[in-house]
């Protein structure tokens, strides 16, 4: 990734070419970020730089947020930039040289009238630490944790039945809209999941398997492909976000619902369109996929990050925003799918069946039949994509028989 | 040169290249020599006329379509264009065509042309192969061929993308291998579309325009 190799002439940091001005203030050539001489700063984007490149408005706020996070260490920067020439110890030789750089001593290049620079970025060592002994192993962590609790599950309880079988009564659910842009943010999620799991994780669990020569393949296709889908799950979580929003404006009731283990507890909790759990993936989703694609846009295009810290600290916030939705996104995707009884078909066809809406959602069911907007329009025929019995099918079949 | 990529950008593409031609070449001559019906009554309008209108027309979606169908004609266009465009214009396959196949060559995209056109084309299919598995009549009339053409088409499209840092050969070979593969399975699959909707908009379009109707 690069982000931790911050030495002078090979990452754009605040040290690279410092050019300082008579007023006292020193630009970054490309960034023209003034540092001034009192650790005070000011932001003006150059003419043209910024111009025409993708999800700047996206940007802004996230780009706002960081800048309230990061002034503090832009002025500890520009204070050490105003330290007196070289305090390098000479004397202690090549070692202590390269004690000091790595101590962040700021160093005179050998050009003449030239200001003393900070030659490594110090804060890359920081970075490193925290995505290899805190994010790898603790994400690892709760990463194994989530699949050991989906085996725990699908080992004790099995499936989420639904309660006297199916009614052979199918009400619509999710209009195609709503299905097309929940699969398309789920194909790009899953590609995402993949090749950013292969650059957090790759080195430590593929390497060993697969031969170093064979990974840096693998790595160099996973970089491209998270790079390239990254801006489209962008696009898809804008799509999607508004398309589910009405019916997951958060209620007291949602919070019974989790409180009292949703459709694990005894009796299920009653909830609307949407339970609580169903709610607090969304919302997740809304947090988290938002972080990941104001951050995932600075470390896509690098070139807008003023500072090499942006992007360190846009990587930790990335990985770990990714890390609990990835989390969260193998609990919907089993419960979703096999752990919970019928509950698939509302995404495949768009429709689920009546008694399935009145176990898990009786007042989004009780609220259709109140405004009369209970409707199996576009709804395929009563049958059981399991190939079991549906009697009130079965029933409507016999009667037309006879 | 790696065994695997000589082979792939070798004798295999060569054998794919050379069914794909021969075997476009053969189904669009077998519906060429269909021909039309022997008798017919005077036209009471142009046939070629109505063909051409047809073939146009039906690039813009009729009005009426357009609620329930603005996503699906948005994503065709997205991938159809996208595709094209990258097919085309992306520096690396301009170089092939030029070195291996044509002679010539043409201006390329700058990167940053080629990732807007790859993003819309990957967000187009996928949102079309979501709207095939989610929407129920299209789940009805889709084939295993016409999933597997919209999974080849992606693989191929995404294999180019990975090798997108041309650093590595055994990535190159993988996205040749695949293009072999959609080179020799096009002519017998929903991918002859390409051409065939030419024909059967043609068709459509001359029968009701001999009619003196228009569509």
């Amino acid at each position: 990734m690069g982000l931790g190799s911050g030495l002078s002439g090979h990452s754009r940091t605040l040290n690279d070419d410092l050019v300082v001005a008579p007023h006292g203030c020193g630009a970054l050539p490309g960034f023209a970020i003034p540092v001034c001489a009192g650790g005070r700063k000011s932001m003006n984007w150059p003419n043209g730089e910024l111009h025409g490149r993708l999800g700047l408005l996206l940007l802004a706020g996230v780009f706002l947020i960081l800048q309230a996070v990061f002034v503090p260490a832009e002025q500890a920067h520009a204070q050490q930039l105003d330290t007196p020439p070289n305090t390098l110890d000479q004397k202690t030789g090549p070692a202590g040289i390269w004690r000091d750089l790595r101590r962040g001593k700021p160093a005179r290049e050998t050009r003449p009238f030239t200001p003393p620079v900070q030659a490594i970025q110090i804060e890359g060592e920081e970075w490193r630490k925290v995505r290899n002994e805190w994010i790898r192993p603790i994400g690892g962590g709760v990463l194994l944790f989530a699949f050991g609790g989906i085996i725990l599950f699908a080992l004790f309880v099995r499936r989420v039945p639904i309660e006297g079988g199916r009614s052979g009564r199918p009400v619509s659910r999710f209009t195609r809209y709503q299905r097309a842009v929940h699969w398309f943010t789920a194909s790009v999620f899953i590609l995402l999941a993949i090749s950013g799991l292969i650059l957090l994780f790759g080195r430590t669990i593929l390497i060993p398997i697969i031969g170093k020569s064979a990974f840096a393949a693998v790595a160099s296709a996973a970089k491209q492909g998270h790079n390239l889908f990254g801006p489209v799950f962008i696009v898809a979580l804008l799509l999607l976000l508004p398309a589910f929003f009405r019916h997951n404006r958060p209620f007291w009731q949602d919070l019974a619902w989790l409180a009292r283990g949703g459709f694990l507890s005894r009796r299920e909790p009653p909830s609307g369109k949407f339970n609580g759990g169903e709610k607090l993936w969304y919302w997740l989703l809304t947090v988290f996929g938002l972080i990941i694609a104001g951050s995932g846009i600075f470390l896509d295009f690098p070139a807008i990050a003023p500072a090499l810290v942006y992007l360190q600290f846009s990587h930790i916030l990335h990985a770990v925003a990714a890390v609990v939705l990835i989390t969260f996104a193998i609990g919907h995707a089993y419960l979703g799918s096999a752990g919970v009884e019928g509950v698939l078909e509302g995404m495949t066809t768009g429709c689920v069946d009546e008694n399935w809406a009145r176990q898990h959602h009786p007042l989004w069911l009780e609220e259709l039949e109140a405004k009369g907007e209970k409707t199996a329009r576009g709804c395929p025929r009563a049958v059981d994509p399991d190939g079991g019995d549906v009697p009130a099918a079965r029933e409507a079949a016999e009667e037309a028989a006879s | 040169m790696n065994t695997w990529l000589w082979l792939a950008e070798g004798p295999l593409f060569w054998l794919s290249l050379s069914v794909f031609g021969l075997g476009v070449a053969w189904k669009l001559t077998g519906l060429l020599l269909l021909g039309g019906p022997r008798a017919q009554p005077t036209p009471r309008g142009s046939p070629a006329g109505g063909a051409v209108y047809t073939i146009l027309r039906h690039f813009v979606p009729r009005r009426v379509f357009l609620p329930g169908a603005g996503l699906h004609v948005l994503a065709g266009y997205a991938f159809h264009l996208g595709l094209f465009i990258l097919l085309g214009f992306a520096a690396p396959h301009v170089a092939f065509f030029g070195e291996r196949l044509l002679g010539v060559s043409w201006p390329t995209l700058p990167q940053w042309g080629f990732i807007v056109a790859a993003e819309f084309a990957f967000a187009g299919l996928i949102i079309l192969w979501a709207m095939r598995i989610s929407e129920p009549i299209q789940k009805l009339v889709s084939r295993p061929a016409d999933h597997a053409a919209t999974w080849l088409t992606f693989l191929v499209m995404l294999s180019g993308c990975l090798a997108l840092e041309e650093a590595h050969v055994s990535l190159r070979a993988l996205h040749m291998t695949l293009v072999d593969a959609w080179l020799f399975w096009f002519p017998f699959s929903p991918l002859m579309h390409t051409f065939t909707f030419l024909f059967s908009r043609g068709f459509t379009g001359a029968t009701y325009g001999r009619r003196g109707v228009g569509l």
